[in-house]
């Protein structure tokens, strides 16, 4: 499946890539030009500042829940589910969907988007499923609207097939939308499946912090930017008044979320609602997902730029979103920034040292690494910063009702130090390929 | 209100901020204080010698002129290359830099004081020389000027009438400037021996201990 990717390879917006391209080469300028001192004391006073808002948000609204009401009757229900390729995962995920507790029946479609694998053979087999097929494979996107548009329910459970939803999912989560006017979505907590490699226990601790600790903190002030692909639902009103998933979008999930949002409906968590969904097992894997994740996040946000700073949306519009598009792109001229500090350290004193003297190279690097006196004092914004991410990371583990165990230390260890670098790494590389245009490839 | 989280963040950052000046500035002023104590050393050596030598001049008919002369080198190791690396560290490290830029500046131009009036003493009396050590080395990551560093300190440690020092040569410091030209130094690593030159290129202490035995070093 290919997409026209890149916000600016749409037609009239290719001028953007100039304007990308300079304010790039303009703040790494600036980034080249002051003291990395001056880099690190402003970079920690606004990851301080960030830190200090949900710390505040968090403790301001922790013991809060939102009133539900008692439904007398219950809505019809569809639960779609896209499949690509998914034999691994499809069954385990259906019988997830057909385990749920629901006090009425309700429908599963699993539209297959040109699977290859043999699985669209496997689930003609399968009973109490609508199965639906896509001619040729046309995206996730694609397969989603081809289910809603089959679909009978008036709540509208969108699942990934490697997803799957815990059993009380459906009566925990529905009643949300019926506690306020115009609650188009509601959201749910997303956990890792049986983490096994280094890799998943790293995504376990983040995962619980994503969408357990920072998705509470912004559900409680209506700030939701994404309805999460592995199981989210929807009214499908939201549907026939602002129209389908985007089908040339690679994270139509988060597209969505904002259209709903700009359209003055409402999302909402159900915090004690929980789907778990497989993640990559290796780093190139994780790589590739995370380049499409941000490359959406990028093209989305430069899409829906009208909402920044725009007072009609709130803190949405005000503070998160511009946080979202701001933090990934700072984040991204960091790392290249550290690349090249790193790379002219390299350059200038580690390889020559190495080449006059291996030995004189590793009495240096013991020297420079293990003498606690040399430690910048313009890091020390930087150890606070740090000391808010390990209060945060400890916070998720309570928020996920789970605890902190040995198992978990290596992912939490990889999670505190290499999981900020190679974000960053992730968002540079992101934000070069849509700034020169590349299509993405799924 | 949300609006009310944003302005207790900000109070919150504010402190937060405050706070790690002040502990930057104690650890700054720690570091700081700990080459200080050698660059009082040395002013105070370079003061004294300064008051010997016009004593000197004073007692210049005297027989017993040049024992007035025998300076005792109180703070060699402060002559070093080491202590010069340390500033070098420091200032990358520090925050608060404002006392360690007057620090270094005051130690140069301690060390310099030092090193004329050692030349002086040579000058006067020849038949008690010291041998004249001086390394300029890169103020930039060198590996070299380590190596050479290492090797000076092990050489120099087993000889009597040596006096060492070590100076920067990429800093914008007017008498230094002047000591590049005299030696017509270019921007590398030298060696200068009793106004000798040489290249620091594969020096290995035996080389070294051979010149320094040259200059009529008393060395084990």
């Amino acid at each position: 499946m290919h997409y026209e990717r890149s916000h600016f390879t749409k037609e009239g917006k290719k001028e953007l890539i100039l304007i990308g391209l300079f304010m790039f080469a303009l703040v790494v300028l600036i980034f080249l030009w002051i003291s990395y001192k001056i880099i690190f004391i402003v970079n920690g006073i606004i990851i301080i500042y960030i830190f200090s808002v949900y710390l505040f948000l968090f403790l301001d609204h922790s013991q809060k829940e939102t009133k539900l009401p008692t439904l007398k009757s219950w809505p019809e229900v569809s639960i779609i589910i896209p499949s690509f390729n998914s034999s691994q995962t499809i069954f385990k995920c259906l019988e997830a969907c057909k385990s749920l507790n629901y006090p009425k029946n309700f429908e599963i479609i699993v539209v297959d988007d040109g699977s290859q694998d043999g699985s669209y053979e496997k689930l003609k087999e399968v009973k109490g499923i609508k199965l639906l097929k896509n001619p040729r494979n046309l995206g996730k996107a694609a397969a989603l609207n081809h289910g809603i548009k089959n679909a009978k329910g008036e709540i509208i459970v969108c699942v990934d097939s490697d997803s799957y939803p815990e059993k009380d999912t459906l009566i925990k989560t529905i009643p949300y939308f019926y506690c306020e006017e115009k609650v188009g979505s509601v959201v749910v907590f997303i956990k890792v499946a049986e983490p096994k490699t280094l890799i998943q226990k790293m995504q376990e601790i983040e995962y619980n912090l994503s969408f357990g600790f920072f998705f509470k903190i912004i559900a409680f002030i209506d700030c939701l930017y994404v309805t999460p692909g592995p199981t989210s639902l929807y009214h499908k009103k939201v549907f026939e008044e602002i129209g389908y998933f985007a089908e040339d979008n690679i994270t139509e999930d988060m597209e969505i979320a904002l259209r709903i949002q700009k359209n003055g409906w409402k999302i909402k968590r159900a915090s004690d609602a929980i789907a778990y969904t497989e993640v990559p097992a290796d780093l190139i894997g994780l790589f590739k997902q995370r380049l499409r994740w941000f490359r959406g996040a990028i093209y989305n946000l430069l899409t829906y730029f009208d909402m920044f700073f725009n007072p009609r949306y709130k803190t949405l519009g005000l503070f998160i979103l511009p946080l979202v598009l701001f933090s990934g792109f700072f984040t991204a001229i960091f790392f290249f920034w550290a690349i090249l500090n790193y790379f002219d350290l390299f350059w200038k004193f580690a390889l020559p040292t190495f080449l006059y003297s291996p030995i004189l190279f590793f009495q240096s690097l013991a020297l420079y690494f293990l003498d606690i006196r040399l430690v910048n004092s313009s890091f020390l914004l930087g150890f606070f910063g740090f000391l808010f991410w390990l209060f945060f990371c400890l916070k998720s583990f309570e928020l996920a009702n789970e605890k902190l165990k040995t198992y978990h230390i290596p992912g939490f260890v990889l999670m505190l130090f290499f999981y900020p670098v190679f974000i960053g790494f992730s968002f540079f590389v992101s934000y070069l390929m849509e700034f020169s245009g590349q299509r993405y490839r799924w | 209100m949300v609006y009310n989280q944003f302005f207790k963040a900000a109070l919150l950052t504010a402190v937060i901020v405050f706070f790690s000046f002040f502990l930057a500035y104690i650890i700054d002023s720690t570091r700081t204080g700990e080459v200080k104590s050698f660059v009082q050393d040395l002013i105070f050596e370079s003061e004294s010698n300064r008051l010997i030598s016009k004593f000197y001049l004073f007692a210049a008919n005297s027989t017993k002129k040049c024992e007035i002369l025998q300076i005792p080198k109180e703070v060699q190791t402060a002559k070093t290359y080491q202590l010069a690396l340390k500033f070098k560290e420091y200032e990358q490290a520090n925050l608060f830099n404002t006392e360690l830029e007057y620090l270094k500046k005051s130690y140069f131009v301690n060390l310099f004081d030092l090193y004329l009036l050692a030349l002086e003493k040579n000058n006067a009396c020849p038949e008690n020389k010291d041998v004249i050590v001086v390394f300029f080395y890169l103020e930039a990551a060198c590996p070299a000027c380590i190596e050479t560093d290492y090797i000076i300190r092990n050489v120099t440690a087993n000889c009597q009438n040596i006096q060492t020092f070590a100076f920067p040569l990429n800093v914008n410091y007017s008498f230094i400037k002047a000591l590049k030209n005299y030696y017509a130094l270019e921007d590398e690593p030298t060696l200068v021996i009793n106004n000798k030159k040489y290249s620091i290129t594969n020096l290995t202490e035996e080389k070294l201990l051979t010149l320094l035995k040259l200059e009529q070093a008393i060395c084990k």
